[in-house]
């Protein structure tokens, strides 16, 4: 019985305890941390080699859905250099569609080397797919210091598949 | 000596009046833990900033909006009045007050992200410890639920990081609806309890948790969980106040008055058609109708519809007219009590009565005032209902949509920002309501039987018989609208859900089924969660499916176990045979509502990973699914 009161305690009082030793009153230790936001935007980074996809999908929905999905295959970008924490974008458009969809990627030292990024795939009304295919322009952007450079670009058909 | 006493009736009472019994206590903490375990601490809906900027305003001592603290103060659901933004359910608004201040006090002492860790780990820790009681196994369950608890808080902090720009209004209105959430389980049970025995309740507060999108809805500041939650309470209150020789008897009818009157302070429209049906069975059942009950009944619930009479004077200066009946900001498809235009400035300013030159007494005024208040509502109540059949016969297929199959509905996606087929049907969001279908043949033939005896069918109470009417009543006045978009599980029909749970379990070869065989529901249902779950994952990463076509996965696989389910609540009624298929289609029922609200609340709809829970942000880090 007594075992089993210091068990619930001792339980309690660690919950408690630490939870009141990270607050502001007590403030011994910051239990919350979070990566900073310095110098977001400044740096440089160099793109080795970018092989982008030229083929994406517009696929018709499955089980009833009836919107069509965009989807655009992920790619590996090969980093070096990376200093500061430079921005990268990797965008596509479709002018024809008036659309633009991109990813943002805040990079750091540890990034360099083989670095994955994505589109995240993304819905459209079946009354506006009219075309059996749209041409597309992926670009690969870095933005620091204030200016942005296109670094690796390719067209990209995207293939309406009913 | 005598003061311990004391303490220990209180704390008794206190338990019996709010969770019956220590079970109840039970089923509430672990609804609880569940829905803090999915809670997102950001706006699911654009309606939510109305009352969240309410709630800023009113903790800052100001009834009307001036500040937008989240979003834009002209949201879905803000009335203007006399050039001021006023919010609506104020009810919430003010209850939600208490744990405004709590969340205060305790950001001033800690570090709210682990506040929130710590909270939930000892939420978890109460449930494992009382479960321990009940199951008598002591023991087990304080050293392993005390070894489980600390590894969760130690992970959890391990990966948390800071909550940015704590949304304290947001936070505060959260807990508020999940902890009245958190009712609708334990009522659920106490309401099968009674008559069925424990086991069988405990089966129901598992349908009613995991089998409907309660847990998802939990979280949202939206009035459905509550409207649920109070028609459950009132359901039991007139129960127990129609039991003969029953101590706290006229209480229990008291008890309902003041928690629709509560219920109209937060949505008077809804509470309206809660008060309608309840009327319509306590007035006729009711052991005593003398002079003496009506007057204390009738002043118990003016005095708890008192803070709805302030709060309207202090926006319109008339206690009679509630903000949903000013003009609207923006118009939206909620139900107003005035007309669809939403154009009229509120029933029944009594002024205008004077100005036809005969001079009425004041009194005539306001009694005049009063009726027409009264009557103003009813009738637009009457004609909603009239609607909603209306609607039925004339568009069946509309229905079929928000009912049974969704699909790509047409109507949905002209209006819906995001995906239009992420919105499900009801029977989708829970097949544990195909039993309702299958067992209509059972429900028949009980009420023959009832009408011949001139009783009620066995094991249906007067609070079922108010259930059912509310049912039917809140389905007629919602039809005409749906299908409509940002209903995710058709939330305006949310609050029917649990109802018709505890209405299934009343009939006959469902109470067979489960006496028997209540151990192979939860096991069928733990199971399937379990193991299907992760077979959904497989599917979901395997198929590379869109947003819109996860939903109609889900919405697939509930149908087909709606089918097998509703298949053998037909036979059911005919032979005993199949009870224990019946039971596991239930379990699986079940599953693939709690599955899917999983899938919904940490990958559908991540609100910007704001997960309370570090290790749920991380879960939804870890899976693939866009």
């Amino acid at each position: 019985m007594d075992a089993e009161r210091a068990t619930v305690w001792g339980v309690v009082g660690i919950v408690v305890v630490t939870t009141l030793v990270s607050g502001p009153l007590v403030g011994a230790v910051d239990l919350t941390t979070e990566s900073g936001h310095e110098g977001l935007g400044t740096g440089t980074v160099t793109v080795d080699s970018a092989s982008l996809p030229d083929r994406g999908t517009l696929t018709a929905g499955r089980f009833g859905a009836g919107e069509y999905t965009l989807r655009v295959p992920d790619t590996t970008l090969e980093l070096s250099a990376v200093e500061g924490r430079p921005i990268l974008v990797y965008r596509l458009s479709i002018p024809e569609r008036g659309y633009t969809r991109s990813s943002t990627y805040f990079l750091s030292a540890s990034d360099a080397g083989p670095f994955s990024v994505s589109l995240a795939d993304d819905s459209f009304d079946p009354d506006t797919v009219e075309s059996d295919a749209y041409d597309g322009r992926l670009q690969v952007v870095v933005r620091a210091n204030d200016s942005s450079r296109v670094v690796a670009e390719r067209s990209i058909t995207v293939e309406v598949v009913e | 000596m005598i003061d311990d006493e004391r303490i220990v009736r209180g704390r008794e009472l206190g338990v019996r009046l709010l969770f019956g019994d220590r079970v109840g206590v039970v089923i509430f903490l672990a609804s609880l833990t569940l829905f803090v375990a999915l809670w997102r601490t950001a706006f699911l809906i654009n309606d939510s900033y109305t009352i969240a900027n309410g709630l800023y305003a009113v903790a800052n001592g100001d009834i009307s909006m001036t500040v937008a603290e989240y979003g834009a103060l002209h949201s879905p659901g803000a009335n203007l009045y006399g050039g001021e933004v006023f919010s609506r359910n104020y009810g919430v608004i003010v209850l939600s007050l208490p744990f405004l201040y709590a969340l205060r006090a305790l950001a001033a002492v800690a570090d709210l992200r682990i506040a929130l860790i710590g909270g939930w780990c000892l939420l978890l820790f109460a449930t494992l410890l009382l479960t321990g009681r009940v199951l008598d196994r002591r023991r087990a369950f304080t050293v392993g639920g005390g070894v489980l608890v600390v590894v969760l808080f130690g992970g959890n902090v391990a990966l948390a990081t800071p909550l940015s720009q704590v949304p304290f209004d947001l936070l505060a209105l959260q807990l508020f609806h999940m902890t009245v959430a958190a009712f609708a389980g334990t009522l659920a049970y106490r309401l099968l309890a009674t008559t069925d025995g424990r086991r069988v309740g405990v089966v129901a507060a598992v349908v009613v948790v995991g089998g409907t999108p309660l847990a998802f809805w939990a979280s949202v500041p939206k009035r459905h969980v509550i409207t649920a939650a109070v028609a459950l309470a009132v359901a039991l209150g007139l129960t127990y106040s129609r039991r003969e020789n029953h101590e706290w008897a006229f209480e229990a009818r008291a008890l309902c008055y003041v928690l629709i009157a509560l219920l109209a302070w937060i949505h008077a429209p809804e509470a309206l058609v809660l008060f309608t049906a309840f009327l319509a069975v306590d007035v006729p059942t009711a052991p005593s109708n003398g002079l003496k009950t009506v007057g204390a009944l009738g002043a118990v619930f003016l005095v708890a519809l008192l803070p709805l009479f302030v709060t309207n004077a202090l926006i319109s200066g008339d206690p009679l007219t509630v903000p949903r009946m000013l003009r609207s900001v923006s118009p939206d498809a909620d139900i107003s009590l005035t007309g669809s235009g939403g154009g009229g400035s509120g029933g029944g300013s009594g002024s205008s009565g004077g100005s036809g030159g005969v001079r009425i007494p004041g009194f005539l005024l306001v009694g005049i005032a009063l009726l027409q208040s009264a009557v103003e509502p009813l009738q637009r109540l009457l004609d909603l209902l009239l609607g909603g059949v209306e609607a039925l016969i004339a568009k069946p297929g509309e229905a079929y949509r928000a009912l049974l199959r969704s699909g790509y509905v047409e109507s949905v996606a002209r209006r819906s920002e995001d995906t239009a087929a992420a919105n499900l049907s009801l029977l989708e969001s829970a097949p544990v309501l195909a039993a309702v279908v299958g067992l209509v043949p059972a429900g028949l033939a009980a009420g023959r039987r009832s009408v011949q005896r001139r009783a009620l069918p066995d094991g249906f109470t007067t609070g079922d018989v108010f259930l059912s009417l509310f049912v039917v009543a809140l389905s007629l006045v919602y039809i005409a609208s749906l299908p409509l978009h940002a209903q995710v599980t058709v939330r305006y029909l949310f609050p029917i859900t649990p109802l018709l749970v505890v209405l299934v379990f009343r009939l006959a070869p469902v109470r067979r089924t489960l006496a028997t065989h209540w151990r192979t529901v939860l096991w069928s249902c733990a199971a399937a969660v379990l193991i299907g779950g992760q077979f959904v994952l497989v599917a979901l990463l395997a198929l590379d499916v869109g947003r819109g076509e996860a939903f109609q996965l889900h919405a697939l696989l509930a149908l087909g176990v709606a089918t097998l389910l509703g298949g053998w609540t037909l036979v059911a009624s005919l032979t005993d045979r199949l009870d224990r298929l019946g039971a596991v289609c239930l379990g699986v029922a079940v599953a693939a509502t709690t599955v899917f609200v999983g899938f919904a609340a940490v990958e559908y709809f991540p609100l910007g990973q704001s997960h309370a829970l570090p290790m749920m942000r991380a879960l939804a880090d870890l899976l693939p699914i866009q």
